[in-house]
């Protein structure tokens, strides 16, 4: 599959210094603290951490779906000029589906247990008020079905009728609906095989070049990812350590957290290592209720410096080739 | 040569037939695990494909609908008290939610006591404890930051670690890891993996690694063997299967593994067809004969409506598909 190339040079969206805070009984706990990048229009994403490291924060953030005690307390999520992150509920309303769309984690909790898949599939049409015939919504319903490789008969179906990489279509095709210029996808396939996995993957970067939009995927497959995106996100914490373009991320990458991350992944045959020479990262992820001081990953850190836990990195230019920049919060740099 | 346990010829169904088809979730399997060879084998396959319910015979928590399982050449349900004991101190399980095997109202501590307890490994309360702490260090854990506290205080990965040293605590002949990573963070994967070997090599515990990951599978094991819908697809020595896959089943799984590699695009050109339910659920009946990757395959041909055998290709190598029936003769 090969990557996207062209497209108009202005980013989809245009995120800065996105903070999302859950207020607890214990205190605040920033589950994403200062988030910023931008994907280009018709380019695609990736988004990496372990749990708790903020991703799915981000993509619920900007979806506008963080529920109380969370709350987005700064920063704006710009897409065609329009900021999603200070809309009022019934003009995010309208950007949903049209300027932003989601494609869920675990397909089998998503979709609704007791409506047909058409149903389901216009309902977000008929709540933007499309004034259409019941022959237009047919043809259309018909349409997205046949796009994401299914069969129309589907839609009289019911999701238990469907196997899990169906029901992940289906989906894909509510949120290509009414071609947004941004999808956000959350973990779309983790819980189904890898042969099922690479097929709606390449389905949905077809639909994705064909609509010219911006992807964000979010996960923690960075295999899936080397296969699927142009550029990736590294988040720790809550914050966002290390961008770039993937190869600058897979073969030099500059913060110690991506480094060790990218060591630790299992591979069927790599030159440098032989078979069967595990590194995993020492310690556990901090809670975010008492993160560390300074940089949160000093206490891991194999390259800690005096300085680490005193002051806190933010993300600076440490490799720039031709036109993309590749940025790491770390001290060393 | 002595097994410790094997499984002869068994299959498994489930449902009663009555109102439902029966689904035969494994079909004629048999593996044994020698006792005096440890070795690290891996179970690899998709859901469905019957790889949980060869863990659960093999842990006696089901039975067979025909064949046997034996311990020490012994049916399982013919075991003494004393044999029966003992198999339950050989044969370990670590499950695949670290979150769901613990009582959530007990400390850890609880988990690793009752063991001790019922094995009567310690004769006293201050020799359990130390018997427990040496086993948390040798997995490398701490105690001090892991006794005394509760499920949920602790992450997933220390929480798995402590299901491997509760295994270990029994010094077992064999541990069953069902899935023991996969609900794990990828920085600790490495870790609990590098566990599991250390394990083999250091404590000569032989380990069924069961996985529908074949990247880990080809990192820590020695054998493999890949299971799709309820029968052996192929099996042999861990390299050769993956580096040369010759069952059209494993070519698929191994052409759709992404690879984290910029330079290593999915393989282009590789035929995939879906399964359909419909197929599947057909398939998995116990009236259907004919090779079960048979509707996905590329390379079907009509004798493909009658199952293969297990033809060896290598010394150490079967396949269960009619391209090599040739090579096989031979």
């Amino acid at each position: 599959m090969a990557a996207s190339t062209n497209g108009p040079q202005s980013p989809a969206l245009d995120v800065k210094n996105l903070g999302v805070s859950y207020f607890t009984s214990s205190g605040e706990v920033k589950a994403a603290d200062g988030v910023t990048f931008s994907i280009m229009s018709g380019k695609r994403m990736g988004l990496v951490g372990e749990s708790g490291s903020g991703k799915t924060t981000t993509a619920l953030a900007l979806m506008r779906l963080i529920k109380p005690p969370g709350r987005i307390t700064s920063g704006t999520a710009v897409i065609d000029n329009t900021d999603l992150l200070s809309l009022n509920d019934e003009e995010m309303r309208n950007a949903k589906l049209s300027k932003i769309a989601l494609v869920p984690q675990g397909a089998m909790n998503s979709l609704n247990p007791v409506a047909k898949v058409k149903n389901q599939i216009i309902d977000g049409l008929r709540d933007h008020d499309a004034d259409y015939s019941a022959n237009q919504y047919r043809e259309l319903i018909n349409e997205l079905l046949t796009k994401v490789g299914l069969s129309p008969q589907v839609g009289d179906m019911y999701p238990h009728e469907l196997s899990g990489g169906m029901k992940q279509r289906v989906t894909i095709a509510i949120a290509i609906s009414m071609g947004p210029n941004v999808i956000i996808a959350d973990e779309p396939t983790s819980a189904l095989d890898v042969v099922v996995q690479r097929q709606i993957m390449e389905t949905l970067a077809e639909l994705q070049e064909e609509l010219g939009a911006a992807i964000l995927l979010i996960g923690h497959d960075i295999g899936l990812m080397a296969q699927f995106v142009d550029t990736l996100g590294v988040m720790y914490a809550g914050r966002l350590v290390e961008t770039g373009t993937l190869r600058q991320l897979l073969r030099e990458p500059k913060h110690p957290y991506t480094q060790m991350l990218i060591d630790s992944l299992p591979s069927l045959e790599r030159q440098d290592r032989k078979r069967g020479d595990l590194r995993g990262i020492p310690g556990t992820a901090p809670s975010l209720y008492a993160l560390p001081s300074g940089c949160p990953f000093h206490p891991r850190c194999p390259q800690a410096m005096d300085i680490c836990p005193s002051e806190e990195p933010v993300l600076k230019v440490v490799n720039d080739d031709n036109q993309s920049e590749q940025l790491a919060a770390c001290l060393l740099y | 040569m002595a097994t410790l346990v094997e499984l002869r010829n068994t299959s498994k169904t489930f449902g009663t037939g009555w109102f439902s088809r029966k689904t035969v979730a494994l079909r004629d399997f048999s593996m044994a695990v020698d006792e005096d060879e440890p070795t690290i084998t891996a179970l690899v396959g998709e859901s469905g494909s019957g790889k949980t319910t060869i863990a659960r015979l093999i842990l006696g928590l089901i039975p067979p609908t025909t064949g046997e399982v034996l311990y020490r050449d012994k049916p399982l349900l013919e075991l003494s008290r004393t044999e029966r004991q003992q198999f339950r101190r050989d044969v370990q399980v670590i499950f695949q939610d670290p979150f769901e095997v613990y009582n959530p109202f007990y400390k850890v501590d609880h988990a690793l006591h009752l063991p001790v307890r019922k094995a009567g490994l310690a004769s006293s309360r201050d020799e359990a404890v130390e018997v427990i702490e040496g086993t948390l260090r040798q997995v490398g854990l701490n105690p001090r930051d892991t006794l005394g506290r509760y499920p949920h205080q602790l992450s997933g990965g220390q929480r798995q670690r402590v299901m491997v040293a509760r295994a270990l605590l029994l010094s077992p002949k064999l541990i069953v890891a069902d899935e023991p990573v996969s609900m794990v963070d990828a920085s600790l994967r490495a870790t609990i993996l590098e566990n599991l070997r250390q394990l083999n090599t250091e404590f000569g515990i032989s380990i069924i690694y069961i996985t529908h990951d074949l990247t880990t599978a080809y990192e820590i094991s020695e054998k493999i063997v890949v299971l799709y819908r309820g029968v052996i697809a192929e099996q042999g020595d861990v390299v050769p299967v993956v580096q040369e896959p010759e069952h059209p089943y494993t070519q698929l799984l191994i052409g759709s593994i992404p690879m984290p590699d910029p330079d290593q695009k999915w393989q282009q050109g590789l035929e995939v067809v879906a399964p359909s339910t419909d197929a599947t659920a057909e398939t998995m009946t116990a009236d259907y004969a004919g090779c079960q990757f048979a509707d996905r395959c590329p390379h079907a041909m009509e004798m493909c409506s009658e199952s293969p055998p297990l033809y060896q290709t290598a010394s150490n190598r079967v396949v269960s598909c009619h391209l090599y029936r040739e090579e096989a003769a031979a």
